[in-house]
């Protein structure tokens, strides 16, 4: 028997949050990265949950789009992130905050 | 003498709260809602076939599950991935000396 649409949606729910809770406590910007990818992968779980309750492969081929989204994302933060250290000697996300005025 | 973990006791408790409020709320929206019965594709639809038909908007003549067409996104996110690989070139890229230099000189 098939598991029913809610509980992907629940999944789906407990990882957004899990996301959403890393990026109010992390400081390490490589932690951000990951509770972002989370917060993704969450919405990619709703897209294929309610591709197969409607018996329709379109959220599917869309979390494939989302998903080729979260590594153009990485790979410009790792990118962000690789300035970072150089410039401050660390990927303390508070750090930077010395840049304004 | 040995060491073990420990539980902070100075951590500010609001982040916490406010996810697992978030989560709270999002659950009980999802648990209270009706839902029909799942359609699924059926046993002799080809899936991974259907999903690549409908990536080069061929979905309607060969694939066996209805989807819409996908190419001018497929078209438009490869642009995207390569202006995101070339920004993450620009930033990871050394300034001052060239890569022929830096080869040469051993040290980094």
């Amino acid at each position: 028997m098939p598991v029913e649409t809610q509980y992907y949606l629940l999944l789906s729910a407990a990882m957004f949050s899990i996301g959403v809770f890393g990026i109010l406590t992390r400081r390490n910007a490589l932690l951000f990265l990951m509770s972002v990818e989370l917060m993704l992968n969450a919405a990619n779980i709703n897209l294929v949950a309610f591709s197969y309750q409607w018996g329709n492969i379109t959220g599917q081929t869309l979390s494939l789009f989302s998903t080729a989204l979260a590594a153009t994302e990485v790979a410009v933060g790792i990118g962000i992130i690789l300035v970072l250290y150089r410039n401050f000697k660390d990927v303390d996300v508070t750090e930077p905050t010395t840049m304004r005025w | 003498m040995t060491t073990r973990p420990e539980l902070a006791d100075d951590i500010n408790l609001l982040p916490g709260l406010a996810a697992l409020a978030l989560f709270v709320v999002l659950a009980v929206s999802i648990l209270t809602a009706e839902y029909d019965v799942a359609q699924g594709f059926g046993q002799s639809a080809d899936i991974t076939a259907s999903i690549g038909y409908a990536l080069f908007n061929f979905a309607g003549d060969a694939s066996t599950v209805e989807s819409e067409g996908f190419l001018a996104p497929f078209e438009i996110i490869a642009v995207v991935l390569v202006a995101a690989l070339v920004a993450a070139v620009m930033l990871a890229r050394r300034e001052g000396r060239n890569v022929v230099e830096q080869l040469r000189g051993g040290e980094s």
